[in-house]
């Protein structure tokens, strides 16, 4: 003991006292002063009285000491045991046990409510009942907290779920629109391939025919370009069509880990934002795409149309030829229901000046009926033949989808070949009936001439500025 | 032991910021009461100190809650429970327990403590008679363990109905 605390000095007084008494007893004894001797006893008593309680204060104090030290080291597990007494010591112990008990039982509180919160069980609160002072003034501040954490999750899980959702569904109809295009893609691919087996046999045909047959080749030469520029096109969707939807999958994988989306919450917001705007870039691209597409269809399926128009003069040129006629005849006749069902697959599709396309298609199959009756394909009656207002084209044209164009100089100069081509059409008709071939080639001629400047005016519509919606609706 | 069977029927209560604690070594003997335990249970520390936690078990406890109460802790977790007390005389007093796993520095677990506060008049209401129901399914059979089990199995269809959580439950009534 090199420190000695007030308590063990007075215990080493104490017992020098008595020592120092019990000599002084003795000596009073030998030299005959007895009642001295007896006094002096009673002081040294007296002194182990006073000797016994010090020891047991200091044992007292001790206990607290250890358990404070323990304490002070963060172990709040510690408490005085076997408390006796009532008072100073006593109630020093008695305090520090009801210390250590407020602040083990905040931070068991504490502790608990902090992991339940980690595992989103928000309800787990600290439990202020039974703690005082500071101790409640801390609880209420991280239930706080704790009820401020449970609204912020709760709204960021309804803001990720609606998110998901969103996402899903976008996929979901990119998805659609992708089967969609997948099945434009594969019709335009058979026509481009059964466009260029026509051009082959109009080719093979040309050659057949000598001098007569060259304009026609230059035509089958235009039909096996325009079925290449179509395959083209057909590659270019299907790649951008692929990459839309390996798009899509990022952004919904992104969002399916919802509980890094809480982590990094507003970061990924932003991100998302910007695939979002890549994603409707790309749709808009594809959109445009199949627009260019649809408009070399209608050129294909015109020159296709010139072909048959070719394949007429060849039959008036050689009768022998007539077989070989036929047989590309029946080639275009397949090329028309494919023209036909692309047609209503367009239609089905929201693309801007829609209609006008269609109108061009529609104008292309037209003349072809009429070139089916030339060569005996078909019979025509002239009340078959749809007047000029009563077309496609005329419904727009007359109607109030072409409202956004009327303004422009090619809507005026559209309307006289366009009721030139009916007009003419049904002519031709009519002179083929009553046996006049002559006429009625001459007639089918005037369609073909009026039948140009119907689609170059619809081509300047197409470039015009207005309003790209302009075609929706109109159906 | 015919003395500690005895019940007065009379209720003891103590304050709001106080809380009752005890703390038992890893098989349930209490190796510390604070005062506010010693001065309602009516025993001396030195009678509590070393003896087994139901010392001061109520007859009217169902074995059910206790069942669950050393599962959860066992387990290493907390536990909320209304616990009704036998004072040494036969009073009673209700509290509103929570028990967890003491740790040592190395997170070893070296004993349990409880701290236990006032059970407020409307919680008691739906404990009462929801102990009362799992006393009488407990004595139901003739067989201990077989009445444990139906108590068992009563109190897991009540929380069910409840929505399955039983720390919610108990929290929130
Ligand atoms: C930390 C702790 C505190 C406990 N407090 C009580 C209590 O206040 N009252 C009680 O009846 N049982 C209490 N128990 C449960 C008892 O250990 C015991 O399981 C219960 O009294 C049932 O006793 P029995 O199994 O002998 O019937 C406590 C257990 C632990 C671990």
């Amino acid at each position: 003991m090199i420190a000695l605390s007030s308590i063990s000095k007075a215990l080493v007084a104490c017992l020098m006292s008595a020592a120092a008494g019990g000599v002084a007893a003795v000596m009073l004894a030998v030299q005959g002063h007895g009642v001295t001797a007896a006094l002096v006893c009673a002081a040294v008593v007296a002194n182990a009285v006073g000797f016994h309680f010090l020891r047991r204060a200091n044992s007292g104090v001790a206990k607290a000491i250890h358990v404070m030290e323990q304490a002070a080291m963060g172990n709040l597990r510690v408490r005085v045991l076997n408390i006796r007494g009532t008072g100073g010591i006593g109630r020093l112990q008695r305090s520090i046990n009801r210390a250590l008990d407020q602040f083990e039982a905040f931070a068991k509180e504490a502790d608990a409510a902090m992991g339940a919160a980690l595992s989103s069980r928000y309800y787990r609160k600290i439990m202020p009942r039974g703690l005082r002072g500071e101790f409640v003034r801390y609880s209420h501040c991280i239930n706080e907290t704790m009820d401020r954490m449970d609204e912020q999750n709760r709204k960021l899980g309804m803001f990720t779920s609606r998110m998901l959702k969103d996402a899903v569904s976008i996929s979901m109809t990119v998805n659609e629109g992708a089967v969609a295009n997948a099945e434009i893609v594969a019709s335009i691919d058979q026509i481009a391939s059964q466009t260029n087996l026509l051009a082959l046999n109009a080719t093979i045909e040309a050659a057949r025919a000598g001098e007569a047959g060259k304009g026609f080749a230059v035509v089958a030469g235009e039909v096996k370009a325009l079925s290449n520029q179509t395959a083209r096109a057909t590659t270019d969707i299907s790649t951008r069509v692929a990459n839309l939807r390996q798009e899509m999958a990022v952004i919904v994988n992104t969002m399916t880990r919802g509980s890094d989306a809480i982590a990094k919450g507003r970061q990924s917001m932003q991100s998302m934002g910007g695939r979002m705007g890549t994603v409707s870039q790309t749709v808009a691209d594809a959109t445009d795409s199949m627009a260019e597409v649809s408009r070399i269809l209608a050129q294909q399926a015109a020159a296709a149309n010139q072909i048959s128009g070719g394949v007429q003069k060849m039959a008036h040129l050689a009768e022998s030829n007539a077989i070989a006629i036929e047989k590309s005849s029946s080639a275009l006749i397949n090329v028309e229901g494919e023209v036909a069902a692309l047609l209503a697959l367009l239609a089905e599709q929201d693309i801007p000046n829609k209609i006008i396309m269609l109108a061009k298609a529609d104008h292309v199959l037209w003349k072809k009926r009429l070139v089916d009756m030339l060569i005996g394909r078909t019979a025509l009656r002239a009340e078959e033949l749809s007047s000029e207002q009563q077309c496609r084209l005329g419904k727009w044209y007359y109607g109030p989808g072409s409202m956004p164009f009327r303004s422009h100089p090619a809507f005026a100069a559209l309307e006289e070949p366009h009721r030139q081509v009916h007009r003419e059409g049904i002519e031709a008709v009519r002179a083929y009936n009553a046996g006049q071939v002559e006429i009625a080639m001459e007639r089918i001629a005037r369609v073909q001439q009026a039948s140009l400047g119907v689609l170059a005016n619809l081509d300047r519509l197409l470039e015009a500025p207005t309003t790209p919606s302009a075609g929706r609706g109109a159906f | 032991m015919v003395a500690s069977k005895l019940l007065t029927g009379v209720a003891r209560t103590f304050g709001d910021d106080e809380i009752i604690v005890s703390k038992t070594d890893a098989t349930g003997r209490i190796t510390y009461c604070n005062d506010v335990f010693i001065r309602l249970a009516g025993y001396t520390e030195s009678e509590l100190l070393g003896q087994p936690h139901s010392m001061i078990r109520h007859p009217h406890m169902p074995r059910t809650i206790f069942k669950l109460l050393w599962e959860r802790i066992g387990a290493g977790n907390e536990v909320f429970a209304y616990v009704v007390n036998r004072c040494k005389n036969g009073d009673h007093y209700w509290v509103l327990a929570h028990v967890t796993p003491d740790r040592d520095e190395a997170g070893k677990v070296v004993g349990y403590h409880s701290n236990r506060r006032t059970a407020t008049a409307q919680a008691l209401a739906v404990i009462e008679p929801l102990y009362a129901s799992l006393r009488d399914i407990e004595a139901g059979t003739a067989d201990r363990k077989a009445g444990l089990e139906a108590g068992w199995a009563r109190l897991h269809d009540i929380l069910a109905e409840k929505g399955g959580d039983y720390d919610r439950f108990v929290l929130d009534i």
